[in-house]
């Protein structure tokens, strides 16, 4: 998949999984890798300006285990950017199922299709 | 895992990043591998899940080089970006997020579009069919950054005695300011930002919002209907022709100096009170919002059709 076009997509998903609850990096790789096959490398560098662009701040907090942990908490910004940013991807994804699915969706239909073309 | 944070180091030294930032950087993959390690990972399982430092080190410099172009982008100036010839225009269109939005009566007889903190290239402005559309652009497909706040502000100058058919405002976090604007119908639909109507002469008015909270002064209406969570609401010297329909949840109402012929109110906790304010018909109902009319004329006569409510008190003097 285009690198962007991922990363935007990695993006949405880091903002929703911050919506309800702070979390530490790593719980949010975790978290969006065990659905999406993307590691580390694509998510970090999202946090990061996600911060730096002041849709999350970060503080630090003991663990009952080891070294306190940086958590990630949406600030007011971050949850506007990520509504409209919903709004844009529930269009777009929409946009692209009207085109894939308009003359149906199952295998046989495109099969069909296929078979059928002129 | 020594050996990914040295190359990471030395990635980040390769692309230039600042001492302070690589030395962030490296404590959060620290931080983030140790706690893979204590979920018990191996060393192979950490690389796979960490991936290629050098990817890692590019993809977070072009995040430092992003920033710096934003800057340079944006012009503080309020500027005049299009004029449209008010023939054939009848409806107004903007779809935004943050923008705050300025909406004047000018006695240019051109709609006029100015921007404060604009960066153009973010934003379709454009007429088609009859409608202006204000809008920014969809992001998903393109490049996805910035969307801070930068303090963006569109004007829109309409001729004075224009009459629209339709103001249709989209927005998450935009104030609205709106004054002597004549329309149809105006349509609202934000989250939280803040709502101001001043002077203005609307048929049909509908406000979708969350937590932003309104003024309307010195405007007339034929109908309104209100939707909100926890807004407050204020009413001031407003003639509603006919109905005023409210349903909130924690938002006050307040109206003074105003006329409404049906107002319906329901709200779970949110106060409704009125002060020189004669609706002809009252439905209320509300959960523990209070509900108070003060009102000096006596002989003017406020029929309640229904008047619900769990805890709160209802004074109607």
């Amino acid at each position: 998949m285009n690198a962007q076009f991922k990363r935007g997509i990695v993006e949405l998903c880091v903002l929703s999984e911050l919506v309800d609850t702070d979390m530490y990096g790593y719980q949010i790789i975790n978290n969006i890798s065990q659905h999406l096959d993307v590691n580390e490398n694509t998510i970090y560098p999202i946090l990061r300006r996600l911060t730096k662009d002041g849709y999350f701040t970060t503080y630090l907090e003991e663990s009952s285990q080891g070294a306190p942990r940086k958590y990630y908490k949406i600030t007011k910004v971050g949850f506007d950017y990520y509504l409209k940013l919903r709004d844009d991807w529930d269009a777009f994804i929409g946009g692209v199922y009207d085109i894939l699915n308009k003359g149906g969706k199952k295998h046989e239909d495109i099969l069909r299709r296929f078979k059928e073309r002129t | 895992m020594k050996t990914f944070l040295e190359d990471l180091r030395k990635e980040l030294k390769k692309q230039n990043l600042n001492d302070v930032e690589i030395a962030d950087i490296i404590n959060d993959h620290e931080e983030m591998i140790s706690q893979a390690m204590e979920e018990g990972l191996s060393e192979d399982q950490i690389v796979e899940k960490f991936g290629d430092p050098e990817q890692l080190a590019e993809e977070l410099s072009k995040n430092a080089s992003d920033d710096e172009g934003d800057e340079t982008e944006i012009s503080n100036d309020s500027s005049l970006i299009k004029t449209i010839s008010k023939e054939g225009i009848d409806t107004v269109d903007f779809k935004l997020i943050h923008e705050a939005i300025d909406i004047q009566a000018s006695s240019s007889d051109q709609f006029e579009v100015h921007g404060k903190n604009i960066a153009l290239k973010y934003y379709n402005i454009f007429e088609k069919s009859g409608t202006l559309h204000i809008e920014r652009k969809h992001t998903m497909d393109i490049k996805l950054r910035i969307m801070r706040d930068h303090g963006e502000i569109f004007i829109l100058k309409i001729p004075k005695d224009n009459q629209l058919k339709l103001m249709d405002i989209k927005s998450k976090a935009s104030d609205i300011n709106i004054d002597h604007l004549k329309a149809d119908s105006l349509e609202i639909k934000t989250v939280s930002g803040d709502l101001n109507i001043t002077n203005s002469s609307i048929h049909d008015g509908q406000i979708k919002a969350i937590s932003g909270d309104a003024q309307i002064k010195g405007s007339s209406f034929d109908s309104v209907i209100i939707s909100n969570v926890s807004g407050d609401y204020r009413f001031k010297n407003t003639k509603i022709e006919n109905s005023l329909t409210i349903g909130s949840v924690s938002g006050d109402f307040f109206a003074e100096d105003s006329e409404a012929k049906d107002v319906v109110y329901r709200a779970v906790s949110g106060d409704f009170e009125g002060r020189e304010f004669y609706p002809k018909t009252l439905t209320l109902k509300s959960v523990s919002g209070d509900i108070t009319i003060n009102n000096k004329d006596k002989e003017r006569p406020i029929e309640i059709k229904s008047k619900k409510t769990l805890s709160g008190d209802v004074n109607i003097n």
